[in-house]
C-alpha cells in the first residue's frame, strides 16, 4: 500500500513537476544567458572621447532632422477616442474644442450589396475645401438609415442647415463642420464627419487655410 | 607613517575616480549609440504621413506621434520586462489580443425610434467600450502585455495572481518558442484604465511602434 502510494504519487506530483522546474530553468537560462554578448572593442580614453564626440554630434543631426519634419503653424489633431479637437500653432496648443467623432456603427443596404462602417477617418490628412453655409448633398446611407427610398433626381438629395455656417472638407466626402446636436458634443455620434460646436467652428474656420494639416488619432 | 597612509588613500581615490571617470564616458557611449538608434529609427518612421508610437520603458510612456511631434502621450505606471534584447527598430502590430473584443452595433432602419424621449442612449463604439486588459503582438516575438491600475482589493488580489502567473509562464513560453526556433520577448505595462483603453482605441494592426529600454 505504502509503496502504491509513493509510485503514484511519483507519477502524479514528482515527474510533472521536475518536467516543469527543468523547462523553467530552461527559459530562464536562455533569457539571462542565451544571448550573444556583443564585445565592447577596447579603446583608450582619447578614443572614447573621439567616439563620444562624434556620437554628440550625430544625436544633434538626428534631432534636428526629426525636429524639422514636425508642423510649423496652425494644425489641427483630433483626438477620436476623447472627442476633442485641438488647434495648434507648431506643437503648442492654441485651442482645444469638444467634438463628436463617427459612431464606428454598422450601417448594411437591405440588398446586402453595401456596408458603411460610421468611422472617423484616421491618419494625416490636410484641409481640401472651406464652405459657407454648405449644403448637405444626403448620400444613400442617409436614406437607408431613415427607412427611405434613394432619390432618383440629385436634387432631392440637397439639405441645407443642417451642417452649420461653416464646413472644412479633408477629402472623400468627409467635413469639419458645425451640428445641431450641440449636446452630443463629447460623444461618438457621427458617420464619420468632425461635428463642432457652432462658436469653436467660427474660430477654426477663420485661422486655417487650406492645406492646413490635420492629424487624425 | 601617517603621511605614507594618507598618500596611498590619496592614489586609491584618484584611481576610483578615474576609473569611474572611464566607465561614465563608456554608459555615455551605450546611451548615446541607442538614443541615435531610436532617432534614426524615428526618422525613418517620420518621413510617412502615419501615427506612429514609442514605448519608452526608460521614461516609463507611450507616446503618439507624427512627423516627430508628439500628439499624445500616455503615463505608464509599472513596467517589466523579459527577454528584451532586441533592436531599437520600428515593429509593427500584428494583432492585438484580447477576451472581449469591443463589438460594433448595426443599425437596424427599421427599428429607428421616431418618437422624442427623455432618455436618450447612444448606441456607439466609445472609449469606454475598449478593453483595457489586452495583449499586443509585435513582429519579432514581442508581446506586450496591458493592464490596468488595480483599484480596490478585488483587483488588486487580482492583479496580484496575474503578475504571478506572468512571472512563471514567462520561461516556459521562452523554452517553447526556442525549441520552435523563434525569438520571444514580453513587456508587461500597466496603465491607468483610460489610459490602457486610449492605447486600445489608437494602436491598431498595421501601426508601427519603436521599443525604447536602454
Amino acid at each position: 500500500m505504502n509503496k502504491l502510494f509513493t509510485k503514484k504519487w511519483l507519477l502524479i506530483i514528482v515527474i510533472p513537476l521536475s518536467i516543469f522546474l527543468l523547462a523553467e530553468g530552461f527559459g530562464c537560462y536562455i533569457a539571462f544567458f542565451g544571448h550573444k554578448k556583443g564585445s565592447e572593442p577596447a579603446v583608450n580614453s582619447k578614443g572614447r572621447e573621439r567616439q563620444l564626440k562624434e556620437l554628440r554630434s550625430k544625436n544633434a543631426a538626428l534631432k534636428s532632422r526629426v525636429d524639422s519634419l514636425s508642423p510649423r503653424g496652425i494644425n489641427i489633431v483630433v483626438d477620436t477616442a476623447r472627442n476633442v479637437l485641438y488647434l495648434k500653432k507648431g506643437n503648442r496648443t492654441i485651442k482645444e474644442a469638444v467634438v463628436s467623432c463617427g459612431s464606428g456603427n454598422v450601417l448594411e443596404d437591405p440588398s446586402g450589396k453595401k456596408k458603411w462602417i460610421f468611422d472617423t477617418p484616421r491618419g494625416e490628412y490636410s484641409v481640401k475645401s472651406k464652405l459657407i453655409n454648405p449644403d448637405w448633398i444626403k448620400p444613400d446611407w442617409a436614406f437607408i438609415e431613415e427607412g427611405e427610398a434613394i432619390p432618383q433626381d440629385s436634387n432631392d438629395r440637397v439639405e441645407n442647415g443642417v451642417l452649420g455656417k461653416y464646413a472644412l472638407g479633408f477629402g472623400n466626402g468627409y467635413f469639419i463642420h458645425g451640428t445641431l446636436y450641440s449636446r452630443l458634443l463629447g460623444r461618438n455620434v457621427s458617420h464619420g464627419c468632425i461635428r463642432v460646436g457652432d462658436k469653436d467652428l467660427e474660430e477654426l474656420f477663420r485661422v486655417t487655410p487650406v492645406g492646413t494639416r490635420l492629424t487624425i488619432i | 607613517m601617517t603621511t605614507i597612509v594618507r598618500f596611498t588613500f590619496i592614489l586609491l581615490y584618484l584611481c576610483v575616480a578615474l576609473f569611474d571617470a572611464t566607465n561614465v564616458s563608456a554608459n555615455d557611449i551605450l546611451d548615446l549609440s541607442i538614443e541615435n538608434e531610436l532617432l534614426e529609427s524615428e526618422l525613418a518612421l517620420s518621413q510617412k504621413a502615419k501615427v506612429y508610437f514609442i514605448f519608452n520603458l526608460k521614461d516609463k510612456k507611450v507616446s503618439m506621434r507624427t512627423r516627430g511631434a508628439t500628439l499624445k502621450e500616455l503615463p505608464i505606471v509599472k513596467v517589466k520586462a523579459w527577454n528584451l534584447r532586441i533592436p531599437v527598430k520600428p515593429q509593427a502590430l500584428l494583432k492585438r489580443s484580447t477576451l472581449f473584443e469591443p463589438r460594433r452595433e448595426d443599425i437596424k432602419p427599421q427599428e429607428k425610434e421616431t418618437g422624442s424621449s427623455d432618455k436618450f442612449e447612444i448606441d456607439a463604439l466609445e472609449l469606454d467600450d475598449m478593453p483595457s486588459r489586452f495583449n499586443l503582438i509585435l513582429a519579432d516575438g514581442v508581446v506586450i502585455t496591458v493592464r490596468p491600475t488595480p483599484r480596490g482589493v478585488l483587483s488588486y488580489l487580482e492583479n496580484m495572481g496575474y503578475s504571478l502567473f506572468w512571472h512563471i509562464s514567462r520561461p516556459l513560453l521562452t523554452a517553447w518558442d526556442f525549441l520552435g526556433k523563434k525569438p520571444y520577448s514580453s513587456i508587461y505595462i500597466s496603465m491607468e484604465k483610460m489610459d490602457a483603453q486610449s492605447l486600445y482605441w489608437s494602436f491598431y494592426e498595421g501601426s508601427q511602434c519603436i521599443i525604447y529600454n536602454p
